[in-house]
């Protein structure tokens, strides 16, 4: 499978077709999948996802045209803060912990909250995020669930409520 | 057609260079590492993406383009784990970050 995908990868980055390329292609795939056998098999966590099998192909190209929506607008929000004379910035740190079904649902969510306006991903420890937030209105499609439900709708078809214990801090504490 | 088409490109390149500039500029204007990182990390990539996309639009339908729109993707998707990775080690390295309310107070007692 990811044999026959990454020969076509391949040819249409070599473009060329005799039999000298090809075989020299075969050779090329046959050592990345040597070097990368260990790194498949190897598990980073307990409830790691071997294939995506658990995906919902429909969803994800949703998501997916979803995400470069939320890129663009995330640009243009920085953009704005910064060429405006004032720079109307109110830095916040938040906690939450979620409720997603497996470490690659978490993986997902870290990286759209780092590509949504205004959001940046710190630090993931088990389900519990540490996101930094330039504006109060950036916070506003996690503290609501909105985005965190979009992850879920790729894995499951039920929903639920996924952020927990939510915590804005806005000060450093004191004594640290 | 090709003229509307390079006038198309330049201009989407155009654009992405005003992005990446901003983002620069967010850098000196920003108040501490966090939220530089907010300013390198979102309007770059959308100033790559901008930049990447004119070239395309210049090159037509070819295998170039498909090779830029791959190098799309790959920016799109390894950015975010890039910047997470530095704001990760800054937090885990102890640096405190800036609270606008923090400025706030001291201003109010002096």
């Amino acid at each position: 499978m990811s044999f026959i995908s990454l020969m076509i990868f391949w040819v249409i980055m070599s473009g060329f077709f005799t039999v000298t390329h090809i075989s020299m292609g075969v050779v090329t795939v046959a050592g990345v999948m040597y070097v990368n056998y260990k790194l498949k098999t190897h598990r980073f966590f307990d409830d790691d996802m071997d294939d995506l099998s658990e995906l919902r192909f429909f969803r994800a190209a949703y998501y997916v045209g979803w995400m470069i929506v939320q890129i663009i607008l995330a640009g243009l929000h920085v953009v704005l803060i910064i060429i405006r004379p004032k720079m109307p910035i109110h830095t916040t740190m938040i906690t939450f912990r979620v409720d997603l079904p497996s470490a690659h649902a978490r993986m997902i969510l870290g990286n759209s909250i780092s590509l949504t306006p205004g959001t940046l991903t710190i630090d993931i420890t088990g389900d519990q995020f540490i996101v930094h937030a330039i504006d109060d209105k950036s916070f506003d499609s996690i503290s609501s669930d909105k985005m965190p439900r979009q992850v879920l709708k790729l894995f499951e078809k039920e929903e639920h409520q996924v952020v927990k214990d939510l915590q804005i801090i806005t000060k450093t504490e004191k004594g640290s | 057609m090709t003229e509307i088409q390079i006038t198309i490109s330049i201009l989407f390149v155009i654009i992405g260079i005003i992005f990446m500039l901003v983002g620069s500029i967010g850098i000196i204007r920003l108040p501490d590492f966090y939220s530089r990182t907010h300013s390198t990390s979102k309007s770059d990539t959308l100033g790559i993406i901008f930049v990447i996309l004119g070239l395309v639009i210049y090159e037509g339908f070819t295998q170039s383009s498909f090779k830029l729109i791959l190098v799309v993707l790959f920016i799109a998707l390894s950015n975010p784990i890039g910047t997470h990775a530095l704001a990760r080690a800054a937090y885990k390295g102890g640096l405190n970050p800036f609270y606008s309310d923090d400025e706030l107070k001291e201003e109010d007692k002096e």
